[in-house]
């Protein structure tokens, strides 16, 4: 009889807990196929509505087991779509929803890809830079080299994206590309000086002939202009030429010397980024 | 004097009004707020070229014609080559340029005088004028008319797009 | 001891029997708790959102619902977020959905108005108001005032009185500050200005408060005139009349310039008459008492 009783009392006990779970087993159940809806939407690049059924997802997630994914894929959803801005806040809401350090070492990332891809780069190096001083991820120095790569190519700092990539590979390829573009630019400070010591020189050094060859000339001749008025005794003329025109030329040949440097520097890194964003296979921000 | 003519008045206060709308709406953007469903951009990661001026002639009108062959020859023989001079935007050339082809050459080069004596006052600068996006200070063709149902006021503190 | 025991044993598969019985109704009622999907729940997660102000979802979330089961509050919701978006348009056409037989209908009809209004066009704001289907019951003392705020911003007020008695007495004195400036702006005088800068170069803009420019008008007028005058004294014609030439360019140019000096001044004034007052009126949000369903 006693052992019967037993029986009886464990059944009971069974059931009592079964329908003390049921609801949670049953809000389990839902929120996994929520997940699972909310994933097969980000997979197949509907980030609007993904971003939907994260956020509905997280509303009814009482537990908050799904906090740190949700929020990291809502930002990856706003980073794919361009508002890199809201992407960053839902990165750090998934660094401050969790305690894992991968994750954290994954969100703190993700807010510094951001920071390149909105062109603010110095935010970006400052956050790879923290991340570098820190002990718990002293294993992960190679991904924060290449980022730092990538935020310093971003800046126009070419140089020392070399540099960076080199770390992780002395012949990484995007150390080559680097070293590549750095060896194609030219230099603005050469630039200008031999401009101010040869009006135009600076122009024909960028391949621009034509201005180079306009700029001399009107230097020439109004600098001809301007020594003549003062050899002729014409001190009034020799100001007023020498200043308002010869001066106006001259230092316009300096600042289109310089302008056009840059214009093809900015091409030369053009092209390089139109590599990276069409050709270029690795991992980008 | 023209602000008692009554319809003026009242298109001035659109004006004004849209201008300040526009503002609002500009904010509004600036803080990434969805505004409507939006699909994936691709990142781009290449820097904007400052545009070059150009020597086309579009329009084959005598008029036109004279004034594109005037800003032609002025870009390629003098603008393209004495540096950058001028604080404002548009420069005082396109300011000028753009006085004559909205008005006429008369109303066009007085404009211009006025615009000159402006540039000189070098003590005047921001934020007097408001700053363009180009980073120059914005002082348009369209405030300078004469026709005050054109002019609009810009607050210095503000961004012109 | 054993009669005790003898209860036990009768009880326990009892209770599993009736807990057996109505656990499958139990999880049928969790189930339906938890489609996450379920027009209720769609309504907390709507809520949710227009609290977080992703307008834009909460409206969608709305929609969902309204499919299953009408709500005014949710309409309105839906008209709010619209506004909030910049869809006014369609937010207008919303809120005219509350219009008849409904317990917001004078809530929508003051939303209305006051989309009407800030989209500026006070012409039509006062033929609306004028129209009687548009009035609400409840709230005519706020129609009043944006009515007199639109002849305001309109320069149109005639009557004085009839404006200032518009307003509580707590906003009186401002109304009052704001009608005064309106009616005696302060504008310059672009006959004034020409006359002056024709006597003397650059006395124009200083009257339209432009000294800096007005300084330099003289100067660059005075030294073209000196230069002219200087070459001609020394025999040098041609650069005289150059000079001459170009020194009477800048004296057209700076009565010119005192002209559109005027009108930019008279247009900062205005400006500044119609950015403090849209501040006032932002502030006292159009003096619309919002429902308290709209997360404040």
């Amino acid at each position: 009889m006693k052992l019967y009783s037993k029986i009886s009392a464990i059944i009971f006990s069974v059931i009592i807990m079964s329908v003390t779970f049921s609801e949670r087993l049953s809000a389990q159940n839902y929120l996994a196929r929520q997940l699972s809806f909310a994933d097969k939407l980000f997979s197949e690049e509907l980030y609007f509505e993904a971003i939907t059924e994260y956020k509905r997802l997280m509303f009814f997630d009482k537990d908050k087991i799904h906090d740190f994914r949700c929020n990291f894929n809502i930002g990856l959803c706003y980073k794919y779509g361009g508002f890199y801005d809201n992407a960053i806040v839902y990165f750090k809401q998934a660094e401050l929803s969790t305690i894992i350090d991968e994750d954290i070492f994954q969100s703190r990332i993700q807010v510094a890809r951001c920071n390149i891809l909105r062109k603010t780069t110095s935010v970006a190096l400052s956050i790879l830079n923290d991340l570098e001083h820190e002990t718990r991820f002293a294993d992960k120095k190679e991904d924060i080299y290449y980022w730092r790569g990538w935020a310093l190519m971003v800046a126009d700092d070419w140089e020392n994206a070399s540099r960076s990539f080199y770390y992780i590979d002395p012949e990484h390829p995007l150390k080559l590309l680097c070293d590549n573009v750095e060896g194609n630019k030219y230099s603005v400070t050469f630039a200008k000086v031999i401009s101010y010591i040869l009006p135009g020189s600076g122009q024909f050094y960028s391949g621009n002939y034509l201005s180079g060859f306009m700029s001399l000339g009107w230097n020439l001749w109004l600098g001809f202009l301007t020594v003549n008025s003062f050899v002729e005794d014409r001190i009034f003329d020799g100001l007023v030429i020498g200043n308002l025109l010869w001066l106006r030329f001259y230092r316009g040949n300096v600042q289109n010397a310089e302008n056009f440097v840059l214009q093809e520097n900015i091409n030369i890194a053009n092209n390089a980024y139109k590599f990276l964003q069409n050709n270029f296979t690795g991992e980008k921000p | 004097m023209r602000l008692n003519n009554f319809n003026d008045k009242i298109l001035l206060n659109k004006i004004v009004r849209l201008v300040v709308v526009l503002f609002f709406i500009s904010q509004c953007m600036i803080a990434q707020s969805e505004l409507k469903k939006w699909i994936k951009l691709d990142a781009t990661y290449e820097t904007e070229q400052p545009a070059r001026s150009g020597y086309i002639i579009k329009n084959k009108e005598a008029g036109s014609l004279l004034l594109s062959v005037f800003k032609i020859t002025y870009n390629f023989l003098i603008s393209d080559l004495d540096g950058d001079n001028c604080p404002f935007y548009p420069t005082c050339s396109q300011f000028f340029i753009q006085s004559v082809e909205e008005t006429n050459l008369v109303k066009g080069a007085l404009m211009f005088a006025d615009r000159f004596t402006r540039d000189t006052n070098i003590f005047k600068r921001y934020p007097y004028y408001p700053l363009h996006k180009s980073g120059r200070l914005y002082d348009p063709v369209h405030n300078y008319k004469l026709n005050f149902s054109d002019v609009v006021h810009y607050p210095g503190d503000i961004v012109v797009q | 001891m054993y009669n005790n025991s003898r209860v036990k044993f009768h009880i326990y598969p009892w209770l599993s029997l009736i807990l057996l019985v109505i656990l499958p109704s139990l999880h049928y009622s969790q189930q339906s708790f938890n489609d996450i999907l379920s027009a209720e729940n769609r309504l907390k997660f709507g809520n949710y959102l227009f609290c977080q102000k992703d307008y834009l979802r909460a409206a969608d979330e709305y929609r969902e619902y309204l499919k299953i089961s009408n709500n005014d509050t949710l309409r309105f919701k839906i008209g709010y977020s619209l506004f909030k978006l910049g869809r006014f348009h369609e937010s207008m056409d919303n809120y005219k959905s509350l219009f008849y037989n409904s317990a917001l209908t004078d809530e929508a009809k003051l939303q209305f108005i006051k989309i009407k209004f800030l989209l500026n066009d006070f012409a039509d704001f006062r033929s609306i108001i004028d129209q009687k289907n548009y009035s609400t019951n409840n709230y005519p003392g706020i129609e009043t005032k944006l009515y007199q705020l639109s002849l305001l911003f309109d320069d149109l007020v005639t009557d004085s009185l009839l404006f200032i008695n518009s307003f509580d007495q707590d906003e009186k004195n401002v109304m009052l500050k704001f009608y005064m400036q309106r009616k005696y702006p302060g504008y310059k005088n672009e006959t004034t200005a020409g006359i002056l800068s024709a006597i003397i170069p650059g006395l124009g803009k200083i009257y339209a408060d432009e000294t800096g420019d007005g300084i330099t008008s003289f100067i660059l007028t005075y030294a073209l005139s000196f230069l002219s005058y200087n070459n001609f004294k020394n025999d040098h014609n041609t650069r005289g009349w150059i000079f001459a030439g170009l020194a009477a360019y800048f004296y057209a140019g700076n009565i010119y310039g005192s002209l559109s000096a005027v009108q930019n001044y008279n247009a900062a004034l205005n400006f500044r008459f119609d950015s403090d007052l849209r501040l006032y009126l932002s502030q006292k949000n159009y003096f619309i008492h919002e429902p308290d369903f709209l997360c404040k």
